[in-house]
């Protein structure tokens, strides 16, 4: 599909979180590519591991967790960087976008001083001056006015608190942006605008984003493919329009089917009955298989592998065992 | 409501606190057994000697008349004099505060150091044996009388290693040329290298007791604050905008710890300036602490009285200027 190559690419990414009664197994085997330019949705329920492979690629887990797998950063194995090294790359090639702007920002510290403190720790050699230049121009791109910069984040709205995560963000022109459920907290005209603005904003600086969020209104808005989580499970990755008009999974058909539409009227809400299993010391078989319509044994035996179909898209789950390729 | 009315309102609330204080006090002292007059005669002068030693000091009059009189005088910053030696109580006081001051900062810094690194790092390495050991160490010294802590570092260091001196503040006859009163300040201003050893020598045990003690506490609040800050996003974005762990720790979560910090630190310090009372004893340190032990034994009530003023003084000021630091660290208690 894109043959440019790839900013950031997992390979069978694993997480997990070690407690005294076994490894909570939050992020397995999960691999994917991303490319410039490319907005890579990630959706799924809570605890589903989506915001855990949002902070694994930053390598900003809690000390419980162990990483698994490859993550590389154009030709760079980042699992093997040490924490000096990883200092580097946060907020200089990878950044975040937080859920919470309110809590997000220093309370004590004025907005210029976290601009400052971000460019000057990545590139001593910039004066402070300059440094100001970059926040102001920043601040622009989203839309803050410069004579902000003296003024201390409680100052601003959740809207504006948002905008600065972002400016912030971008300051550096990272590659990649990861953006965790950037919108979640913020109202709902609210989000529609820093939706806006985000797209506005990867469109110039044309890095790659990874967009987290259990949101479908927003990936549908968003992204261009989108990666279904489940129990840690990457279950389906696909074209964004095939996800919707054509899902495989039957999670994520199930999924879909549970978003309330305006449109269908007298028409029940669906829900997929059960919970996600514990991902404590979770063994083989399909994650999904205890809910699933179409289980049949193999799915509750043995973990389905990777399938790439023909075009392209990949799904994990025995049904398609005779349609797709195994990746390696 | 701006900084400025908030600091005049609390110089304003405070003097009601300070008269409120000094009335219980007053009260107090006059209701408890004990006579200054007898205390100072002894039992067995005759009656007369003492009903005329009474009327001279004022104390034959009824005691709401003394109390009248004692807050005028006080309105004119007249502390009156001590029954027991008849000189001005803010003088006697002066001459010990020095003291005070001096251990206290010494224990201060101590604690401060203490309390702030070891608290931080605790609190960063959050269940590591750095934490651990942190813990077991401040419930120890929590629990630890500073007389008993005293003691066994005097009969370390000044008995059984007689490396240092275990009472006093300094040889006779050594004391440097009195420019402060704070003897380590003086010796240096003069030059004066062997009073300003000694000096250093005698305030060592006392501080490092005073210290350590107050130490534990400082390193419970650093620790807890820290666990709390460390934990918030904003310490997280940082991290996640590559900033170095050693500014994510210090400048982040640490100096938005320090305002709870801050205000138990200064409430600490107040007590302190207004006399280590056991630590002062322990070893025999001439400051308000031991003044005021002394004092109280005799019933010398203008100095008791007095001790308490100062005492009301220092926490008042001490507690704005924290309100004035606070408000400096955090914008949003400025705004």
């Amino acid at each position: 599909m894109n043959r440019e190559r790839a900013v950031c690419s997992l390979k069978s990414l694993k997480v997990y979180y070690m407690t005294f009664d076994g490894p909570v197994k939050a992020v397995d085997d999960v691999s994917f590519d991303i490319h410039r330019e490319e907005t890579l949705g990630l959706v799924g329920e809570s605890g589903c591991g989506k915001s855990t492979l949002g902070s694994a690629i930053l390598k900003i887990l809690p000390r419980t967790a162990r990483i698994y797998g490859k993550i590389f950063l154009d030709d760079t194995d980042i699992t093997a960087l040490d924490e000096r090294e990883m200092q580097k790359i946060r907020g200089a090639r990878i950044s975040m976008i937080f859920q919470d702007p309110m809590t997000s920002l220093n309370p004590i510290m004025k907005v210029k001083d976290h601009f400052i403190e971000t460019i000057r720790t990545h590139r001593p050699e910039i004066s402070e001056e300059e440094a100001l230049e970059m926040a102001a121009r920043a601040l622009a791109e989203v839309g803050i006015s410069e004579s902000r910069l003296n003024d201390y984040p409680f100052q601003f709205s959740g809207g504006m608190r948002q905008r600065m995560m972002i400016a912030l963000a971008i300051v550096l022109r990272p590659s990649l942006i990861i953006a965790d459920e950037p919108t979640t907290s913020l109202d709902v005209i609210v989000q529609a605008q820093i939706l806006e603005l985000m797209k506005e904003i990867q469109g110039h600086v044309r890095s790659a984003m990874i967009l987290i969020t259990h949101d479908l209104g927003v990936v549908a808005e968003m992204t261009n493919r989108i990666g279904v989580m489940y129990a840690g499970h990457l279950v389906e990755l696909a074209p964004r329009d095939s996800i919707y008009y054509d899902p495989l999974h039957p999670y994520t058909k199930a999924l879909l089917e549970s978003v309330p539409n305006t449109r269908i009227e007298d028409k029940e809400l669906k829900y997929i009955d059960g919970f996600p299993p514990s991902l404590l010391n979770v063994g083989e078989g399909c994650r999904f298989a205890d809910r699933c319509p179409k289980a049949r044994k193999v799915c509750f035996e043995k973990t389905p592998k990777d399938l790439v179909l023909e075009d392209g898209r990949l799904v994990k789950c025995w049904l398609y065992e005779s349609e797709g390729q195994v990746e390696e | 409501m701006s900084l400025k009315t908030y600091l005049l309102a609390r110089v304003l609330l405070a003097i009601p606190m300070v008269l409120i204080l000094l009335t219980v006090v007053f009260v107090v002292l006059r209701i408890i057994p004990g006579d200054p007059v007898l205390t100072l005669l002894g039992g067995k002068a005759p009656i007369e000697v003492i009903e005329a030693k009474r009327h001279e000091l004022g104390l034959d009059k009824p005691i709401l008349i003394q109390y009248i009189d004692y807050l005028g005088n006080l309105l004119k910053g007249d502390l009156g004099k001590s029954l027991l030696t008849e000189r001005p109580v803010l003088e006697e006081l002066g001459d010990r505060l020095p003291a005070t001051i001096e251990l206290t900062i010494f224990g201060f810094i101590i604690a401060l150091v203490i309390g702030i690194f070891w608290g931080a790092e605790a609190a960063r390495r959050h269940d590591s044996v750095f934490d651990v050991s942190a813990r077991v160490y401040s419930i120890f010294i929590y629990s630890v009388p500073v007389f008993w802590l005293g003691m066994v570092l005097q009969l370390i260091f000044g008995v059984w290693l007689r490396v240092l001196p275990v009472a006093g503040r300094i040889p006779p006859l050594m004391e440097p040329k009195h420019i402060t009163g704070l003897y380590i300040l003086d010796a240096l201003f003069t030059a004066n290298w062997e009073s300003l050893k000694e000096a250093f020598r005698h305030l060592l045990l006392p501080g490092v007791t005073l210290g350590l003690i107050i130490s534990s506490v400082f390193l419970r609040m650093v620790r807890g604050n820290m666990i709390l800050t460390l934990s918030q996003d904003y310490t997280r974005a940082a991290r996640a905008r590559g900033i170095k762990e050693k500014s994510v720790v210090y400048r982040h979560a640490l100096k938005n710890a320090m305002v709870p910090i801050m205000t138990v630190m200064g409430l600490q310090l107040a007590l302190l300036f207004a006399g280590a009372v056991l630590t002062e004893t322990t070893f025999s340190w001439p400051g308000i602490g031991t003044y005021l032990v002394q004092k109280i034994r005799y019933r010398d009530f203008m100095a008791v009285q007095g001790a308490i003023v100062i005492y009301a003084v220092m926490v008042v000021t001490i507690s704005i200027i924290v309100d004035i630091i606070n408000a400096w660290i955090d914008p949003r208690i400025r705004y």
